[in-house]
């Protein structure tokens, strides 16, 4: 999953902030349980989480982050 | 000594003395808590460790080096020598926890779980497990409870020869941290439960298996995630909150792959249970006794043999 977003293209490198953690720590855990997520691996956006269980498609991620990027934008 | 005051914990085995350990914690180059476990003259131990405790090193080693009690050494000298090896680096620091391997490939154990001072289930439930011919028990701790019999429990199972590991009771009571609520137990007693494991591994056929009480070790000195068996550790008691959130079986089962046991036991929920997640047995050891029933759990090997079962027996005053 680390991989679908590691290989965004630059300009989508440079609007988001990638966390990367690790399951087989308590830090780990602990985020994925806050996050209500229930398999892995998952990809939270905002907070929120969008993908479980599969990897996306590039073209499905770029846009799931665009649409936020835009509406947290907008004014 | 040590470069940062992150709390270091050492073990040293000691010579020509009483007691067979001296527990040492280390910050940068304060010692902050010494123990003599095992032996020797409590009293006088005890005073030593207070007299010491949260002094620079470079202070302590005047006192106590080349003191003479018997064979030309003694507890304060073996001390020194234990300090001298930790500086020199020849002691490395404990594992964060004691992870007892069982030598012996096994076919049928008998475990039992939340003790809690209770001697006469205890009894009974040795008496079950030999009828169903276990080959060895393993207690999983909470030996001791706030109200119960312990002296009298840890005296039973110290005859026994049982496999115990501490659970957070006990672990309380070894460091001498146990509330007001704890019943006095004696000085050999803590002792005991001091130098007991935290955890235990065992072969049992093919299968390789890791036994906890539950999360009390994630939060000992030193717990690092990568630690031998951290993984399931903190899979079964911080992800599944052990096997209690279903919700998370998926997950559970993408990382035990990762896993080095087959078999996981754990006893922090008082609950008796075994589920089957990712290719991987995990059992939950109940308590010892609920009012007059005692209950003792079977882990056996081989095709035709069901991996875990439950045996109860009822008795008077249990």
């Amino acid at each position: 999953m680390a991989e679908a977003v590691k290989v965004l293209p630059d300009d989508i490198q440079q609007i988001i902030t990638v966390d990367n953690w690790d399951m087989r720590t308590r830090q780990g855990v602990q985020r994925f349980r806050e996050l209500k997520a229930k398999s892995l691996p998952s990809i939270a956006l905002d907070g929120e989480l969008v993908y479980e269980s599969l990897i996306p498609m590039q073209e499905e991620l770029i846009a799931a982050i665009r649409q936020r990027y835009v509406a947290k934008n907008k004014d | 000594m040590t470069d940062c005051c992150q709390p270091l914990r050492y073990i040293y085995k000691t010579q020509g003395v009483c007691p067979p350990e001296i527990h040492i914690q280390i910050s940068g180059n304060t010692l902050t808590r010494v123990r003599f476990v095992g032996g020797g003259c409590p009293g006088n131990a005890t005073l030593v460790g207070r007299l010491l405790q949260d002094r620079p090193v470079e202070d302590i080693m005047p006192l106590i080096e080349g003191i003479p009690c018997r064979d030309n050494t003694s507890c304060a000298d073996q001390l020194a020598q234990a300090l001298r090896a930790i500086e020199k680096g020849d002691l490395a620091p404990a594992a964060p926890f004691r992870l007892a391997q069982d030598p012996t490939v096994r076919s049928r154990i008998g475990f039992i779980g939340e003790v809690g001072g209770n001697p006469q289930a205890l009894r009974s439930a040795f008496e079950t497990v030999a009828q169903a011919g276990a080959e060895t028990v393993v207690c999983l701790g909470n030996i001791t409870c706030p109200t119960r019999n312990n002296d009298e429990t840890i005296k039973a199972l110290r005859r026994s020869g049982v496999n115990a590991i501490q659970g957070p009771n006990d672990w309380a009571y070894a460091c001498g941290v146990e509330t007001s609520a704890f019943s006095p137990i004696t000085a050999s007693s803590r002792d005991w439960l001091l130098q007991l494991p935290q955890a235990y591994v065992f072969q049992l056929g093919d299968k390789k298996c890791l036994a906890f009480h539950g999360d009390f070790l994630q939060t000992l000195p030193g717990y690092s995630d990568y630690d031998p068996y951290a993984l399931e550790i903190n899979m079964i008691a911080g992800l599944a909150l052990f096997m209690q959130d279903e919700t998370v079986f998926p997950a559970l089962a993408e990382m035990t792959p990762q896993f080095t046991a087959d078999v996981i036991l754990f006893a922090q929920t008082d609950r008796w249970g075994h589920w089957q997640v990712g290719g991987k047995d995990i059992v939950g050891i109940g308590p010892i006794a609920d009012g007059t029933v005692v209950s003792v759990g079977l882990l056996q090997d081989g095709p035709e043999k069901r991996l875990f079962n439950t045996l109860q027996v009822g008795v008077n005053d249990a």
